[in-house]
C-alpha cells in the first residue's frame, strides 16, 4: 500500500522512518497514517519499536532518516496543535510539585516568561483536572499519588495544551481499571469532538473495544487500518510471532487460537 | 567576643558605606545561589558546582599573571573573574567529555577535573607569591574568599553580577522547571535541552564566579547546595521551593556578613556558610512539611488514632484489649479504668466511635475513588471531614437514630 505522507485527513504522517540505538534498528523504515477524528492504537510485540516511533515523531530521539508530518506540516509548525503524554516512569515523582503544578506545565508554552499565573489558568488547571476527576487532589504532592491517579494527572496536562493530536505512550500501563476507564471514556469524548488520539498500547484484547484504527509493528510496518480490516490474526501472528500465548484473550471475532503452541 | 553594637548596625545597614554595600551583594548573592542551586539540585547536578568551583583557581591565576605582564597590577577584579569563568568552562568541557566518551562515572569524572585544576591552581598561586609582581597579596583570598579588604567598586560588581543572575533565573524559571522534571515532555514543549543545561551551567558559573572573591571556592558550593536542601524540608511546590531557597541563601549572605564586620578576624565566607548550615539544620529537624520531628509528630499521631478506635471498637464488641499501647491510649482518655473495665464516657465514644466507622464505610462505598484519602481520613471526625450535607446523605442508609446503649451496632444495621 502506498502512502501519501500528505493525506489531507491525516493527523500524524510518517514515511519511511529509520531508528536505531547503536547499531541495533529499532524501526526500519516504517510508513503510517493517523487520520484526525480517529482513536488509533500502536501495537506489537515488546521491543518493536511502538513507543520509539512516538518518540522519533515528536523529535525526542533522534532518527536515522524519514520524516514525520502533523497536519501536513513540520512539527515546529505544528507544536502548539499537539500533546505528547510520557510513560509514567519517565519522571522523578519525588519532584516537589503539587498535582496543579503539573497541570499547569501544560500552560508554559502559552505563558510569557514574565507573566505569572493568574486565576483563570488556574481555574483552567482545575477544570482539566475535573474531567479526569482529580480536582479534590489538586494541592497534592505529586508522589502521593497511586500509579492511575499519576497517569490520570499527565492526561490532564495534555488536555491543558488545548492539542488536537492527543499521543500517548502506555497510556494503561499498570493504572487501576477505574483510571482505565475514566481515560477511555475521556479520550473517546476528545475524538467525538473532532480531536485525534494515537496510544501505544499492550492490551490486545481491548483493541477492538477502544479504538477505531490500528497500526501493527515490529521493527517494521507489519499491517495498518481500520480495526476490522488491520487487525486479524494473520497480521499478529506476523508481529507476535510464536511469542503470542495461544490463551491471549481476544475479541470475538478473533477468538480463535492464532498460534497453535501445542505442536 | 562579639561586638552586639557593631553587630546591630551591620545588620541595620549602619555600619559604613562599604559594609553596607558588602552586605546587599552578599544577600543577592545567597538569593542568587539559593535559586540557582534548587534547579542544580532539582537535574541532580549538584556535585557539578564542586567541579566548577574547584576548576576556578587556574584562571584566577592565569588571568593574575597576564594582568601582571600587561598591565602592572593583577588584582583587577574583572579580569580574574573573567579568567575564573573561562577556566571553569574549560573544567566542565572536560566532565562533560569525560562523562560522555569514556566509561568513567559523573562523579568519577568530577573529581577527576577537580583536584587537576585544583592542583595546578595552587602551583600557579605559589609560583605568583614568589614572584612578588602585580600586588599579589590578597590573591591568596580566592581560596577561603575575604570582605574585609574589600574595595567599593568590587562590592558594587559582585551586587551587579548578583543581580543580572537573579533576574535571569526569574526570566527562565518555566523552561527550567520543566527540563528538571520532564524532559522528555520539555523537549515535545519545544525546549532545547542542551541548551536549557548550558543555561543553567552558566548560571551556576557566574555565581561560582561571583562568590569566589566573598565565599572563596572551597566553600562557594555550599551556598549553591545548603539553601535547596534546606527549602525542601519546608515545601512540595516548585516555585516555593525556589524563593525559600533564595530566602535561605540570602538571609544567610546577610547574617553571615554582619558577623563577620562585628567580631574581629571572623572571616565572612565561612560564617555565611555556618550560617546556612544552621539553617538546614533547623530545616532538617523543624520543617512542618518533611522535618523530622513534624514526621515522628504526626507518626505518633495517626498510630495513637488507630489504637483509640480500635480500643473503643473492641469495647463495643465486649473484647478484651492485650495490646498495651492500645490500652495506654485509652487510659489516657479516661475510657477506661486501670482494671480496664470502660468507663461511662468510654462507652459513649465506643458508640461513637461504632457510628463513625459505619457512616465512612458507606462513604467509602459510595465513593471508591476517595479511598486514597479516606485511609487517612477516616479516624478523623467524620464531621470535620465532610459537610453536614453529606452527613445526613450517609446516615439515611441507617435504620433509625444512632443507640446510645453501647450495645454493640444495634443502630447501625445498613438497611
Amino acid at each position: 500500500m502506498k502512502i501519501s505522507p500528505t493525506d489531507s485527513d491525516a493527523a500524524l504522517a510518517v514515511r519511511g522512518l529509520s531508528v536505531a540505538y547503536g547499531d541495533k534498528p529499532a524501526l526500519s523504515s516504517v510508513d503510517a497514517v493517523f487520520k484526525q477524528g480517529r482513536m488509533s492504537a500502536i501495537v506489537g510485540p515488546n521491543g518493536a519499536g511502538k513507543s520509539t516511533m512516538l518518540k522519533a515523531a515528536m523529535g525526542i530521539i533522534p532518527t536515522i532518516s524519514g520524516e514525520a508530518l502533523f497536519f501536513a506540516k513540520p512539527l515546529a509548525a505544528m507544536r502548539d496543535r499537539i500533546a505528547y503524554v510520557p510513560q509514567r516512569a519517565s519522571v522523578d515523582w519525588d519532584f516537589p510539585a503539587t498535582v496543579i503544578d503539573v497541570v499547569l506545565m501544560g500552560l508554559y508554552r502559552r505563558l510569557r516568561p514574565l507573566s505569572l499565573i493568574g486565576r483563570s489558568q488556574r481555574q483552567m488547571a482545575i477544570d482539566c483536572l475535573e474531567e479526569v476527576d482529580m480536582a479534590g487532589l489538586a494541592s497534592r504532592q505529586i508522589g502521593q499519588l497511586s500509579g492511575g491517579q499519576q497517569q490520570r494527572v499527565f492526561i490532564a496536562r495534555a488536555l491543558a495544551q488545548k492539542a488536537d493530536l492527543l499521543l500517548l505512550d502506555e497510556p494503561f500501563a499498570g493504572v487501576d481499571a477505574a483510571t482505565e476507564k475514566t481515560i477511555i471514556t475521556l479520550l473517546k469524548k476528545f475524538v467525538k469532538d473532532g480531536g485525534t488520539a494515537v496510544a501505544v498500547h499492550h492490551d490486545l484484547s481491548t483493541v477492538a473495544a477502544y479504538f477505531d484504527d490500528v497500526l501493527i509493528l515490529n521493527v517494521r510496518r507489519i499491517a495498518g487500518g481500520t480495526v476490522a480490516a488491520a487487525f486479524t490474526e494473520a497480521n499478529l501472528a506476523e508481529a507476535y510471532g510464536g511469542r503470542l500465548a495461544r490463551d491471549t484473550p481476544m475479541t470475538e471475532a478473533h477468538a480463535e487460537p492464532l498460534v497453535d503452541t501445542t505442536t | 567576643m562579639i561586638d552586639v553594637p557593631a553587630f546591630v548596625n551591620a545588620l541595620t545597614f549602619n555600619a559604613g558605606y562599604n559594609t553596607a554595600i558588602v552586605a546587599m551583594g552578599a544577600i543577592l548573592l545567597g538569593w542568587a545561589g539559593g535559586t540557582v542551586g534548587t534547579f542544580l539540585l532539582l537535574r541532580q547536578r549538584s556535585l557539578v558546582s564542586d567541579a566548577l568551583s574547584h576548576a576556578t583557581l587556574p584562571g584566577v591565576g592565569l588571568a593574575f599573571l597576564v594582568m601582571a605582564w600587561f598591565g602592572g597590577t593583577g588584582r583587577f577584579l574583572p579580569g580574574l573573574l573573567l579568567g575564573a569563568a573561562i577556566s571553569a568552562m574549560t573544567g566542565l568541557a572536560c566532565v562533560e567529555w569525560l562523562t560522555r566518551r569514556t566509561r568513567l562515572n559523573a562523579d568519577a569524572a568530577i573529581g577527576a577535573v577537580l583536584s587537576a585544576f585544583f592542583g595546578f591552581g595552587v602551583v600557579l598561586l605559589t609560583v605568583i607569591q614568589s614572584l612578588g609582581i602585580g600586588q599579589q597579596a590578597g590573591i591568596g583570598s580566592f581560596l577561603l574568599g575575604s570582605t574585609s579588604g574589600m574595595l567599593r567598586n568590587e562590592a558594587v560588581t559582585l551586587a551587579v553580577l548578583a543581580l543580572i543572575v537573579a533576574l535571569l533565573v526569574f526570566y527562565f524559571r518555566r523552561p527550567l522547571t520543566l527540563v528538571c522534571f520532564d524532559e522528555i515532555f520539555a523537549r515535545t514543549s519545544g525546549i532545547d535541552i542542551r541548551r536549557a543545561d548550558l543555561l543553567l551551567m552558566f548560571l551556576v558559573m557566574a555565581v561560582t564566579v561571583t562568590g569566589l572573591r566573598v565565599v572563596g571556592l572551597i566553600l562557594v558550593v555550599a551556598l549553591l547546595i545548603i539553601p535547596p536542601v534546606a527549602a525542601r524540608f519546608w515545601t512540595d511546590k516548585t516555585t516555593t521551593m525556589i524563593f525559600a531557597s533564595g530566602l535561605i541563601g540570602a538571609v544567610s549572605g546577610f547574617a553571615g556578613t554582619a558577623l563577620s564586620a562585628s567580631v574581629p578576624n571572623l572571616p565572612a565566607g565561612p560564617v555565611i556558610v555556618l550560617v546556612a548550615a544552621l539553617l538546614f539544620v533547623i530545616s532538617l529537624l523543624f520543617a512542618p512539611a518533611h522535618g523530622i520531628f513534624y514526621g515522628l509528630y504526626r507518626a505518633r499521631a495517626f498510630s495513637r488514632k488507630v489504637h483509640r478506635r480500635q480500643g473503643l471498637l473492641a469495647i463495643l464488641r465486649g473484647e478484651a484489649i492485650y495490646d498495651s499501647d492500645t490500652i495506654k491510649v485509652l487510659k489516657a482518655d479516661h475510657y477506661i479504668r486501670a482494671d480496664g473495665t470502660p468507663t461511662r464516657t468510654g462507652l459513649a465514644a465506643a458508640d461513637n466511635a461504632a457510628r463513625e466507622e459505619a457512616l465512612w464505610t458507606v462513604y467509602l462505598h459510595d465513593n471508591p475513588d476517595a479511598a486514597y484519602r479516606a485511609a487517612r481520613m477516616r479516624l478523623d471526625p467524620i464531621a470535620e471531614r465532610l459537610t453536614s450535607d453529606e452527613i445526613a446523605e450517609l446516615e439515611k442508609h441507617f435504620a433509625g437514630p444512632p443507640s446510645v446503649s453501647g450495645k454493640a451496632g444495634t443502630g447501625f444495621a445498613i438497611r
